[in-house]
């Protein structure tokens, strides 16, 4: 690298760490612990760059009126952060006035500050990093050399040089300046001693002010690394923030509360401490020694470490030093839920909220009493009653605070800096209750309106204004693209639920909680990539729900719907519903179509609003040509021209006007021709017409007519593995087919009819296959698989007669995907 | 400079060249070694007792290896991975404790003057952990093609020690078996590694550990060999996975005792190689080779190799219980006899 690209890239390099580095490396976001989350708002990253713009802003206000505001105040920024380190500075009017003015004191300063940077900088940071190997003793190892730090030569002369500065300068606030320099070095070569011993030695002189925070930031991280953690928190509570990382165990609380009883610290540390416990316990599950036998075996974690906190908590509300009480006794209630001692929980809860506490704390007991109350399977009649006052209040608080867009499918991305993490937690519990507590209780009982009620209260509470936005363009019939809340036009792409529901974080807590069942039956999907805005309504758990339970509960919860509840909790619960009658109707219709019950179908069809279609997504799709139920699609995409030997023809119908309605009258008119027409061969060709039909509208391109996702392999994969359930029911499918085929082989058609038939009916198509070995190469691997394809006649047949329909001659690729994948 | 640098290479080739197999060398004693290879160093009850038997003397352990970084900065072109963690203990103390470096040639012929990163960081490392050692050794599979960059580099680093400690630092390289058909590297004295000597990816191969057919080739090249050498015997087993198409798969340190397994599921072929039963997949686990070396042919091999250069000075590869405690005290001792 030639010297002038190494200067640029130094001075680059110097500004991001005169930014960055004035303040502790970040330490990592909050982790999203479902449980005892008190409230702080606490995101580190925003902290630590309010800490550094604060700082920065003080720097350059010092050094302004150093100058007596002569330059101005963007040139004296540019000189602290950008220029100080160039070899010549007198083009910078900052510097220039200081030289000129003789301020001698500065200039030194500035002297001393290139000169320990530069070399700080060449030798810490620059050109020998991974080979960096500390020659201290006592210090911990790295164990990856990508994550080494820096290199220490001459350092020690660095900082020789920087603390003779701070003895011997007069003025206090540049002697600071020199501390907060002097210690920043220490930090990034890990003296983290010599950084603790400089501030203990010279911080006390330190005014208040953001330098001094600057200085308490390195002086906090310096002790957390040499294991005084007690020390760091409440040096880090002192400037407001509450450190994560730290491990706030029972004796480091005890020691910051020997030092500090009534620290506003301890919500901070009692929730890390609760939840690092909780994490512990989730973690059990995936050590060696985890007996998956024992369900509860992941439940408890060390029991003496609750035992240990029990016995502090208790010491400190007998005490009665400390103004939150009710925060130890809380605690002491979330680890005897954690360690699955529920009664002991809701007595501790009870126990808690009777005591003196902070508002967060006493939010949080309410909150706590929820997810108790809700996974209490000792109620029944009284279950909704108890839970409905925290509720209530939990909806209202949520409603009151709004449900940020980002928040389903960003947890574990980056969080934006304005997040409000108390209304997180509000969220997070509502979801929690709901999902772990109510819809589980509600199962157990066979009271699946009731999951539903509860389902639609949460996703209508939890609608954000994203998703108020596509319910309204579904509502207007303009699904098919709008303008997002950036003003960028977004594009609704036509079958597809939502795919954000959950995160993946949330189904390996659910799974491990044993509730993954509901949402495996459920259909409900991991959050992905949302290149394409979907439709709310068909993106629901709610509607996973609808769309997998059977026709009946779905009735049944439509009645409850309507009756408005008899009680002040269901009253509640249903009048956050979502109550467009076409909606239900038409699902009710779709669910009977997939059990070949047109007549049924019809019945709520015709209940629908005429236009309700326009308004679903799925609505291209019915219309889409090769989307036909009837054309045959494993032999051409395209089948206008098809009659089926019949005297009318289903898919020139079908194409007049594309419709469910449409498909379940056709499918009624080829049933009864195939029963009762008195011509065998029009009984035949009927059956085959229906069988198509059926199977197209089901797990063929047709899937649309009965399904909102990608035929079965939506609706009944989950997560993209198939299951037991795929199997049967593609199954089941194939053997209602096979039975309309059966009737249609019994008339001995000529011999392209009787082949179609086979090559549709499941076990017929064995004997018209065979074996080929085909080679497909993926990556460096070359696999040699064997393939079933039809036998070399049936496929000649089949080519040629896709020619008869106004259709290109299938090459063999085309014509695979279209035998294969109909 | 280079030119210098190169000329220096030659005559300390020369010298090198003119020592004999008895160099009046303190280093190159007849005492017990071994070698210590990975990355944590801790000793059990089974490899003190070991080391207290045996009289063993002098520790080669592995202090990092150098590797290209790619992807790294510019600035940063190799760098040192797997770096040992030594104790804090004075455990290390009582023995002569020889750093060793692994090197890939890649690293030697692309990238020039980390010699003082490397010299430096050694230096630290005796530092931090209070060895004070007299030697370093290079390991690198050199080649024809590498050889001159590793001769060089051999040249380089030994004046980069003397910066760092102060005193002159012995230089001592591995010496693979088809490296001694090339002239030797301008060192001390080298450890003739008589082990790895088979293809261990092939098929065919009996045992790549150590096959006295795959050392006979070159033993007639140790009596003009115009170096010192100690021998490296294998102490060491692994076993190698082939797929269906008997197509290399993966090399497993790990230990198995795939006699006990369910012959339903595995059986046994000849030559330690074990066959997985049942219809796998082409590319799935297939076949197994279960490579360990008898004590007859370790001896065998190391006969072989002191008939055409004479006793040497031993060095086992590697200190580990698990490995070692394969053989009995008498054939422990006899490799070192």
């Amino acid at each position: 690298m030639n010297s002038r690209l190494f200067l640029i890239s130094g001075i680059l390099l110097v500004g991001s760490l005169t930014a960055a580095a004035c303040g502790e490396p970040s330490p990592i976001e909050p982790q999203w612990h479902w449980f005892f989350y008190t409230g702080h708002n606490c995101p580190a990253m925003e902290w630590q760059q309010k800490l550094n713009l604060a700082f920065r802003e003080e720097n350059i206000t010092f050094w302004h009126n150093r100058v007596k505001k002569t330059v101005s105040r963007k040139e004296v920024e540019k000189a602290l952060y950008d220029v100080y380190l160039l070899n010549d500075q007198t083009n910078n009017k900052f510097f220039r006035y200081l030289y000129d003015h003789h301020d001698t004191e500065a200039v030194r300063y500035w002297t001393l500050l290139k000169t320990t940077d530069t070399a700080y900088i060449h030798q810490a940071v620059w050109e020998q990093s991974v080979w960096y190997y500390s020659e201290k003793t006592g210090e911990r190892y790295w164990f990856d050399e990508d994550d080494l730090p820096p290199y220490d030569l001459s350092i020690s002369q660095v900082k020789a040089m920087n603390e003779s500065a701070i003895r011997s300068c007069t003025n206090p606030d540049l002697r600071n300046r020199f501390l907060l320099q002097v210690m920043r070095k220490c930090f990034y070569v890990n003296d983290y001693q010599g950084c603790i011993i400089l501030w203990e030695r010279y911080g006390e002189r330190v005014p208040e002010s953001g330098l001094r925070k600057q200085c308490l930031n390195y002086y906090a991280g310096a002790l957390r690394r040499v294991d005084r953690d007690a020390e760091a928190a409440i040096v880090y509570a002192s400037i407001g923030f509450y450190d994560p990382r730290l491990h706030y165990d029972v004796e480091v609380l005890r020691k910051i509360y020997e030092k500090e009883p009534d620290s506003k610290a301890f919500e901070f540390m009692v929730q890390e401490f609760v939840n690092n416990y909780f994490d512990q316990s989730r973690r059990k599950r995936y050590s060696p020694d985890f007996d998956f036998s024992d369900p509860a075996g992941y439940r408890i974690p060390d029991t003496r470490k609750s035992e240990a906190f029990n016995a502090l908590a208790d010491e400190i509300v007998r005490d009665g030093k400390n103004r939150n009480p009710a925060l130890w006794v809380s605690a002491k209630a979330a680890l005897a839920y954690i360690n699955g001692e529920t009664d002991s929980a809701l007595r501790l809860i009870t126990e808690a909220n009777r005591l003196r506490g902070s508002d967060a704390v006493k939010d949080n007991i309410r909150m706590m009493r929820l997810v108790f109350n809700s996974t209490r399977n000792d109620i029944d009649a009284k279950y909704e009653t108890l839970l409905l006052p925290d509720l209530q209040w939990l909806v209202r608080t949520i409603e009151k605070e709004g449900v940020p867009c980002w928040w389903e499918y960003d947890i574990g991305a980056a969080i934006p800096e304005d997040t409000n993490f108390t209304a997180l937690h509000h969220i997070k519990i509502l979801r929690r209750t709901i999902l772990l507590g109510v819809i589980p209780h509600f199962e157990r009982r066979g009271m699946a309106f009731k999951s539903m009620a509860y389902l639609n209260l949460y996703e209508e509470v939890m609608m954000n204004n994203d998703d108020k936005k596509e319910r309204e363009f579904a509502r207007r019939g303009l699904l098919r693209e709008g303008l997002n809340q950036d003003g960028y036009t977004v594009y609704f792409h036509p079958p597809f639920y939502r795919e954000v529901v959950l995160t993946e974080s949330d189904f390996d807590y659910l799974h491990e909680h044993d509730y993954g069942t509901l949402l495996a039956t459920r259909n409900v999907q991991v959050a992905d990539s949302i290149s394409w805005r979907k439709s709310f309504d068909y993106g629901t758990m709610f509607f996973s729900y609808m769309d997998t339970t059977s026709i009946a509960n779905v009735r049944q919860y439509l009645r409850f719907m309507r009756s408005g509840g008899r009680t002040a909790a269901e009253k509640f619960v249903l009048r956050h519903s979502y109550r467009d009658p076409s909606f239900y109707n038409e699902l009710i219709a779709t669910k009977y179509m997939r059990l070949e019950h047109y007549d049924s179908a019809l019945v709520y069809l015709r209940k629908m609003s005429p236009d309700f279609p326009k308004k679903q997504n799925i609505a291209d799709y019915i219309g889409t040509e090769h989307r036909n139920p009837f054309a045959e699609g494993w032999i051409t995409r395209k089948l206008n021209k098809a009659t089926f030997g019949l005297p009318f023809n289903p898919a020139a119908e079908y194409d007049k006007k594309p419709s469910k309605a449409t498909f379940c009258q056709l499918m009624l008119r080829l049933r009864k021709m195939a029963e009762t027409d008195s011509s065998a061969e029009m009984r035949a060709k009927a059956a085959y017409a229906y069988a198509v039909g059926l199977f197209r509208s089901t797990i063929g391109n047709a899937w649309a007519l009965c399904y909102y996702e990608n035929g079965w392999n939506y609706s009944y994969h989950n997560f993209g593995e198939e299951s037991d359930d795929d199997q049967s029911i593609e199954a089941d499918v194939h053997r209602r087919v096979d039975a309309w085929l059966d009737k249609a082989l019994q008339y001995n058609g000529d011999y392209v009819f009787t082949t179609k038939c086979k090559v549709l009916h499941s076990r017929e198509r064995k004997a018209l296959e065979h074996e080929v070995k085909k080679t497909v190469t993926w990556g460096s691997y070359t696999y040699t698989s064997t393939e079933k394809e039809f036998i070399p006649e049936v496929r000649e047949l089949l080519c040629d007669r896709a020619s008869d329909y106004d259709y290109s001659p299938l090459c063999s690729e085309e014509w695979r995907e279209s035998v294969w994948h109909y | 400079m280079r030119k210098t640098i190169l000329m220096c290479a030659a005559a300390l080739l020369c010298l090198c060249g003119c020592r004999h197999k008895n160099p009046n060398n303190k280093l190159y004693s007849g005492e017990n070694s071994v070698y210590y290879w990975q990355t944590w160093y801790s000793t059990n009850d089974y490899e003190k007792r070991f080391l207290a038997d045996h009289d063993i003397q002098t520790m080669y352990i592995r202090f990092f290896d150098v590797e290209p970084n790619h992807g790294w900065n510019d600035h940063d072109k190799c760098r040192p991975v797997a770096t040992i963690t030594l104790p804090d203990d004075e455990s290390l103390s009582r023995f002569n404790v020889v750093p060793v470096v692994f090197i890939t040639p890649e690293v030697i012929v692309e990238y020039e003057s980390f010699t003082d990163h490397l010299a430096h960081r050694i230096h630290a490392m005796c530092v931090k952990n209070h060895l004070d050692i007299k030697e370093v050794q290079f390991d690198c599979d050199w080649t024809t093609s590498t050889r001159e960059a590793y001769f060089q580099f051999l040249v380089e680093v030994r004046e980069a020690l003397k910066k760092y400690f102060g005193k002159d630092i012995a230089v001592s390289s591995t010496i693979r078996l088809h490296q001694l058909a090339q002239a030797p590297p301008a060192v001390d004295y080298g450890v003739l590694m008589c082990y790895n000597t088979g293809d261990f990816k092939d098929f065919n191969t009996r045992n790549a550990i150590l096959d006295t057919k795959d050392v006979q080739p070159y033993v007639k090249y140790l009596k003009h060999y115009k170096l010192p050498l100690k021998l490296a015997l294998p102490a060491y087993s692994w076993t190698v996975e082939f797929d269906a198409k008997k197509s290399f798969l993966r090399l497993n340190r790990f230990q198995n005792d795939y006699d006990n397994y369910d012959s339903t599921m595995l059986k046994k072929l000849d030559n330690g190689m074990y066959e997985i039963l049942g219809e796998v997949p082409d590319n799935a686990l297939k076949y197994i080779r279960h490579e360990v070396v008898s004590a007859k042919t370790i001896l065998e091999a190391k006969d072989l190799v002191e008939q055409h250069y004479g006793k040497m000075p031993i060095v086992l590869y590697h200190l580990d219980s698990v490995q070692l405690s394969k053989y009995n005290d008498d054939e422990l001792k006899a490799f070192f006899d």
